[in-house]
């Protein structure tokens, strides 16, 4: 099947109009193209009319079960790297061209992409993190231009605070977006048996971000972000700090 | 993405809060709270820090369409209320993992929701003989029969002129995979007509829909 052939496919994917086996060759082929992914966001888009269309009210009984059956289920953890693919996403990180995006870790690529594009555009006198960053990423900027119009948002905030320890972390956060990224310079090395942890403090709870290196920039995307904060622990799956953080970036 | 635009649209054009269609006729509210309150965005946002009553509140503004949805695909009204119920739980569960960059929160539910749907349709095809199956679909699924329903459920007068803007075949394409869970083969022998036809028929009438959206929503 030619390119054009499969990106022809994405009218019948968003409606899951394809066999398991076409879906996965289609997703396959996605995770490659930028522009088939922006295509089958936007036709999403398009098939949630179509679910508008057909609104039917549902039985009395329902809302009942559904209330009484969330009391006894569990939330997943919020969207955020796991520790051990924020090291993946250090290898993928961008030269200069756009990177491949595994299915296996659209977050963590996604997180490269988003502060590419913030990066790049608010790099104009914004310091040498930034910059050095955008000169990296522009291009993928271009590819990445509706991340950057929702964080490039009016409230925007940046903060940047510099480690005792050196090295210093640069964030910018959109409140109003519950979007935040974040960019490590100059840490120092930490042994093999610890990281460099970044958590986001929602409402006064930590959550993981994933592991910071410096020059990858990391994002969170999630309402009621107080403050980022960095600690240093030991290498390994963490749902806790366990140290006192290093820096605090408040949003 | 409709949510995106719709948010920079409120932010620069004017000064008039983004809220949804069926909220307006709430004038004696004030329009920042209705706003917050109907928005699936963020409502769903906040359940994802465990807010019991925005879920409510989503539930209410969402469930008639996951359930239509639903129903549309299934027929079977009790086998749609057990697939909406789980759909909705799979919200609660998992809206820790929605991110609003990605598309609007209808579409993330609406998308769960049909596969659902779809997934339990097909199981059950499989179970029987294949070779009977869309000769037997083509009469128990007539596109004619979905079309007048589907007219008589237009939520708003924008839905029905995006829909409007689907030549017939685009619309019976997607009236046949999207209402009739039918993958896009099934469709092509539905209709006697070749592959490539059908898929670009269902491309194409999306990339309307979605286009008279944008015209549309304000």
């Amino acid at each position: 099947m030619t390119n054009n052939d499969m990106h022809a496919l994405a009218g019948a994917y968003v409606m899951n109009a394809l066999d398991d086996e076409e879906r996965e060759a289609f997703e396959a082929y996605m995770d490659a193209s930028p522009a088939t992914r922006a295509e089958v966001a936007s036709l999403r888009e398009a098939t949630a009319l179509l679910g508008a269309a057909a609104a039917e009210t549902p039985p009395e009984g329902l809302k009942r079960a559904v209330m009484a059956e969330i009391d006894t289920v569990r939330q997943e953890r919020p969207l955020v790297t796991p520790i051990e693919t924020a090291r993946e996403a250090k290898l993928n990180a961008p030269r200069g061209a756009a990177p491949m995006a595994p299915s296996a870790r659209p977050w963590v690529t996604r997180a490269a992409l988003s502060v590419a594009a913030v990066a790049a555009v608010l790099s104009i006198g914004l310091g040498s993190t930034v910059i050095s960053l955008s000169n990296r990423l522009d291009q993928i900027e271009r590819a990445n231009s509706e991340f950057s119009t929702v964080v490039v948002a009016p409230d925007t905030v940046r903060r940047e605070v510099a480690l005792p320890s050196g090295g210093a972390i640069t964030a910018m956060i959109s409140d109003g977006h519950g979007a935040a990224v974040a960019v490590a310079e100059g840490l120092p090395a930490l042994d093999d048996a610890h990281i460099y942890a970044l958590w986001g403090i929602v409402d006064g709870t930590p959550v993981p971000i994933g592991e910071l290196h410096n020059g990858v920039p990391l994002t969170v995307v999630t309402g009621g972000l107080d403050a980022l904060a960095l600690t240093i622990e030991p290498a390994g799956e963490l749902d806790q700090p366990t140290t006192t953080p290093q820096a605090t970036l408040s949003a | 993405m409709v949510s995106l635009r719709r948010q920079s649209k409120g932010a620069v054009g004017s000064e008039e809060p983004v809220m949804p269609d069926n909220a307006r006729h709430l004038r004696s509210v004030p329009d920042d709270l209705v706003a917050p309150m109907r928005d699936p965005d963020v409502l769903l946002t906040r359940v994802a820090r465990g807010d019991r009553q925005a879920f409510e509140a989503l539930y209410d503004v969402m469930v008639p369409q996951v359930f239509g949805v639903i129903r549309r695909v299934l027929r079977d009204p009790a086998q749609s209320e057990e697939v909406a119920q789980d759909v909705m739980v799979e919200v609660w569960r998992t809206a820790t993992r929605y991110d609003r960059n990605r598309g609007s929160a209808r579409s993330w539910m609406l998308t769960m929701a049909h596969r659902r749907a779809v997934d339990r349709v097909r199981s059950e095809q499989s179970a029987r003989d294949r070779e009977d199956r869309v000769g037997r679909e083509s009469q128990d699924r007539p596109f004619d029969g979905v079309t007048a329903e589907v007219e008589q459920r237009f939520e708003t007068q924008q839905v029905k002129a995006a829909l409007e803007q689907l030549t017939p075949v685009q619309r019976e394409a997607i009236e046949l995979a999207y209402y009739g869970g039918n993958t896009y083969r099934e469709v092509a022998t539905l209709l006697d007509t070749p592959l490539g036809t059908v898929k670009t028929r269902m491309r194409d009438g999306l990339i309307r829909l979605r286009d008279a959206m944008e015209v549309d929503i304000r």
